[in-house]
């Protein structure tokens, strides 16, 4: 009984999660916002700690 | 002020604090390490630790708390100063808040912790060994721990939580829950029931407090490290969502095959099986995050994540596999769970904790940072732990099959040896590994890390919302997403508290009610000084008290544990490793003077035991145990007596009771109940031995298991001999029938040290029964017919009552006696050696010296005459 409740439950619960990420456009972009915005949160920190300027980030890469 | 210039505002890492977490993280590791080398010599050289030292058990509770609390604690604490103002946009709550929080951490919980716990103050309860008193202080630590680190979530209402927030806020708040649970809970609830939360606990130490904190620093480094975001935000909430949901469902795998009702079993097994797919899930997840970043990153805080992921993956399939029953009946109680639960602390999450401090740590300029000794101290620990955790699970799948097997117990040590020498040999890169680490944080140039981190840096993304088209605008949806993280937490741990923990509470209640005998004796205050002793030095972590619900226990151990034998156990003693055999039904299995010699020097006994010695709860000498070994002999002898008392008159009853009860049925009606293979009993039914025994066989058999009481050449001599009363029988001045020595293999002799050989094989016990008819000297006689008849009418007057008419050793009063007369029937002392029997008596049995009454003529007459009743010759022949 109660093992059924969970691999159902569970199982419903990540296929709500997967159809509604699929099927919605929005839903997505504000699932998948978090990890862009982690890394530019990141990305300022190192500059502040290494004190390197953004501006100079990706230059000495292209040339 | 737009968020992104808020959040370069709010930022401000505490570097004293991550400097002084990290420090004190690294010394706890290389303490707890030393602790656990020092416990893994001794299985090599068992009388390796000097005896000032704490004992095997102490050191061991020192070893786990060490490694959870002392290295990954402070790991976790110093990445989360690093981590949550990056992740949250915000400070942690204040400095003072954490010099607090620091000096609780390690001045009120490991300092204390250790010194208690290696001074004899414990709880003998898996991952909450530290005593109640510490808990208090570690439950603060955490309440400290919430207040510096969620606050700043909160504060800045995030809107849109990165994975590694859900883990940090999820992680916190459910350990704050589940540690009291886990520590006080089988305090107070008794037995079985009290196991359910142990169980929680020892998942949820791993699961809940452990892995969130890791998987938090997985999702932070790979995406700093490598300047791309993760692969999928979208999978590693599946796998948050999954995780907390099915990690707090897994504690009852601990138990499979216990008493614990077994829907509660399955429901575990079920969850550790959901639990393996979203493991690959998100390791799936992690390793695509890691593109590009290449199999061995260059990156050192990347590197050691990156292997802890692989270490995840394996250890989580491990522990799924493991749950699975027909596994599990084999690995349970073995070295495979050590390897396992190693390659989880020391593989996955030591990996993740040393790759979170090496990414804050290139992050202080002020800081001393020498790459090569991290690159050192990488190779050293994936080399060492990869060996340790091969190496014992292998020991695991041996040490399984030949318990299966039901062979002797002292081979599976004997055969565990091997893996053992190479587990210590695999310390040393493992040791090594862990110094390089720390003298790579004292040595080096001052912000060398950092400039690795600018030049690894210029060659990143710019601006990844940006490239992504995305702004920092907060999304309408999810507003609150860290108060659900927190709910996550409270609401996983609801559930699996109420499934896993007070439903088999109930049910198991309902049976002791059910089974139970009317009234159940109480410990006397011996034995209940006894079980602490029990609980002080560690015996449980060798010793299981749980006769599982499988074949190979019952044949081995007798009847299964049932839910009221643990009555009265606060806290269980359940135990959940097997390194000597199970002691559920040790009460009158073994003499009382056996049990101090081995106590005071196991090896003395059992040639092959690799016990450690507990010479300190003697006076010098195992004639001489002070209070404590008196206790605890009192206690041993108390195990399985309360079920022993109600057999089989409270078994038939019980029967009756849960006639539906299938797993209660299989103990009910084990066909012994007590199937100790050492256990004395009455004479008769051995099997007969086979005519041929192995000479080599029998001879090596003699050394392993008998020679240290009856010595080396059977002369009465050995080491444990002069604790003995009855001494051990000089075998050379004695010949055996075969059928005798067949019975006192088979049932050992009740009420002295020798103890029953039925795990022998009937090809060692015939081989062995060789060895002992070479050993004697005794000749034949020569007829004597006046003193027969004299020895006759003094054997009348004198003897008969109690070793009977016809030398049997059943007179009338023999069953009055705590040791059978002598079968002269089977057994004949040389001629001299009878006269010195009847002359001295046998000290420790009720045979008295007869000088007093018997003339020297009389004596040696009916020394003559009980030569008489020695009938069989027959001897074993050699191959």
């Amino acid at each position: 009984m109660i093992t059924s409740i969970i691999v159902c439950g569970s199982l419903l619960l990540a296929l709500i999660f997967s159809i509604a990420y699929l099927l919605s456009p929005r839903i997505r972009t504000q699932v998948e916002r978090p990890k862009l915005q982690f890394l530019k949160q990141v990305q300022d920190f190192d500059e502040i700690a290494t004190h390197v300027p953004q501006s100079q980030q990706g230059q000495q890469n292209e040339s | 002020m737009n968020q992104a210039t808020e959040y370069k505002a709010g930022i401000h890492v505490d570097t004293l604090l991550i400097r002084a977490h990290s420090y004190a993280a690294l010394i706890a590791l290389l303490i707890s390490v030393t602790f656990g080398i020092i416990l893994s010599l001794q299985f090599i050289f068992p009388d390796f630790a000097p005896q000032w030292l704490p004992g095997w058990g102490r050191l061991r509770y020192s070893h786990t708390q060490g490694i959870m609390f002392g290295w990954l604690g402070n790991a976790f604490l110093a990445f989360m100063y690093h981590a949550v103002p990056v992740l949250s946009g915000r400070t942690v709550t204040s400095r003072t808040l954490g010099l607090w929080l620091f000096g609780v951490w390690n001045l009120a919980v490991m300092i204390p912790g250790w010194i208690l716990v290696l001074s004899g103050f414990s709880q003998p309860l898996e991952w909450a060994e530290f005593p109640m008193l510490v808990d208090v202080f570690v439950i603060v630590g955490l309440l400290l721990a919430a207040c510096q680190f969620l606050p700043p979530f909160i504060r800045r209402g995030v809107t849109d939580l990165y994975v590694s927030s859900w883990y940090l806020i999820g992680g916190l708040v459910f350990t704050l829950l589940s540690y009291p649970m886990g520590n006080f809970a089988p305090e107070f609830v008794p037995g079985a029931a009290g196991a359910a939360f142990s169980g929680l606990w020892i998942h949820d130490a791993v699961g809940l407090f452990v892995t969130p904190m890791a998987l938090a620093i997985l999702y932070f480094v790979i995406p700093a490290a490598t300047g791309r975001p993760i692969f999928s935000h979208f999978l590693s909430m599946l796998g948050f969502w999954g995780l907390f949901f099915l990690y707090p469902l897994n504690g009852t795998h601990h138990y499979i095959f216990s008493v614990i009702p077994m829907e509660a079993q399955l429901t575990a097994i079920l969850a550790s099986f959901l639990l393996g797919v979203v493991v690959i899930i998100v390791v799936t997840n992690l390793l695509l995050s890691q593109r590009g970043a290449g199999i061995i990153p260059k990156d050192i805080g990347l590197r050691f994540v990156s292997m802890a992921v692989v270490f995840y993956l394996v250890v989580s399939v491990q522990g799924s596999l493991q749950a699975n029953m027909s596994l599990n009946q084999t690995v349970h109680f073995t070295d495979w769970v050590i390897g396992h639960s190693h390659l989880a602390m020391l593989g996955f999450a030591t990996f993740a904790g040393i790759g979170g401090i090496l990414h804050a740590w290139q992050r202080m300029p002020e800081v001393r940072y020498n790459a090569k000794a991290f690159e050192w101290a990488y190779w050293l620990l994936v080399f060492g732990i990869s060996i340790m955790v091969i190496d014992l699970t292998l020991a695991g799948v041996v040490q399984g099959q030949l318990w299966q097997e039901s062979t002797p117990w002292i081979e599976s040590l004997q055969a565990s040896r091997p893996y053992w020498i190479v587990r210590s040999l695999s310390a040393i890169p493992v040791a090594a590994g862990f110094i390089a680490l720390l003298y790579g944080m004292i040595s080096g140039k001052r912000g060398a890390g950092a400039d690795a981190v600018v030049a690894s840096r210029l060659a990143q993304e710019t601006n990844p919302l940006a490239a992504h088209g995305e702004t920092l605008e907060s999304s309408r949806g999810l507003k609150m997403s860290y108060v659900i993280a927190c709910a996550a937490g409270f609401v996983f741990f609801v559930l699996s508290v109420s499934l896993l923990g007070l439903l088999p509470k109930q049910v198991l209640e309902q049976q002791t009610l059910a089974m139970a005998p009317g009234a159940l004796l109480p410990y006397t205050p011996a034995q209940a000084r006894g079980r602490d002793v029990y609980a002080r030095e560690g015996c449980s972590y060798c010793h299981s008290q749980q006769i599982r619900y499988t074949d190979t226990d019952v044949a081995r151990f007798g009847a299964p544990t049932l839910a009221w034998e643990g009555r009265l156990e606060f806290p269980h003693m359940l135990g959940t490793r097997r390194i000597g055999p199970d002691l559920s039904r040790a009460g009158g299995t073994r003499s009382a003077d056996w049990q101090y010699a081995h106590l005071y020097d196991p090896r003395a006994v059992v040639p092959a035991s690799i016990m450690p010695s507990y010479a300190q709860l003697f006076e010098g000498s195992a004639t001489r145990p002070r209070r404590d070994a008196q206790d605890l002999v009192a206690y041993l002898d108390s195990l399985g007596r309360a079920r022993e008392l109600a057999y089989p008159e409270g078994d038939a009853a019980a029967r009756l009771a849960v006639p539906d009860n299938r797993w209660a049925q299989m103990s009910l009606t084990a066909p012994m109940l007590n199937a100790h293979p050492a256990r004395t009993q009455a004479r008769g039914n051995a099997p007969a031995l086979e005519e041929i025994g192995d000479i080599a066989l029998g001879q090596s058999l003699w050394r392993e298991n008998c020679a240290g009481c009856h010595g080396e050449q059977a002369n009465g001599d050995g080491v444990a001999a002069q604790w003995f009363e009855p001494q051990p029988k000089n075998l050379t001045v004695r010949e055996y029938s075969r059928s005798m020595l067949a019975d006192i293999l088979w049932n050992g002799v009740h009420g002295s040290a020798m103890p029953a050989w039925r795990d022998l094989s009937s090809a060692q016990r015939s081989a062995l029964a060789n060895a002992v008819q070479n050993f004697s000297t005794v000749t034949q006689e020569a007829p004597n017919p006046a003193g027969l008849a004299l020895g006759a009418s003094v054997y009348l007057d004198h003897c008969v009552e109690c070793h009977g008419d016809n030398g049997a050793g059943n007179g009338f009063a023999a069953a009055q006696l705590p040791i059978a007369p002598t079968d002269f029937r089977g057994v004949r002392a040389s001629l001299a050696e009878r006269v010195r029997v009847l002359e001295n008596g046998v000290q420790g049995t009720s045979m008295a010296p007869w000088t007093d009454r018997l003339s020297s003529n009389e004596i040696d007459a009916v020394a003559i005459y009980i030569g008489e009743f020695f009938t069989s010759t027959d001897r074993g022949t050699a191959p």
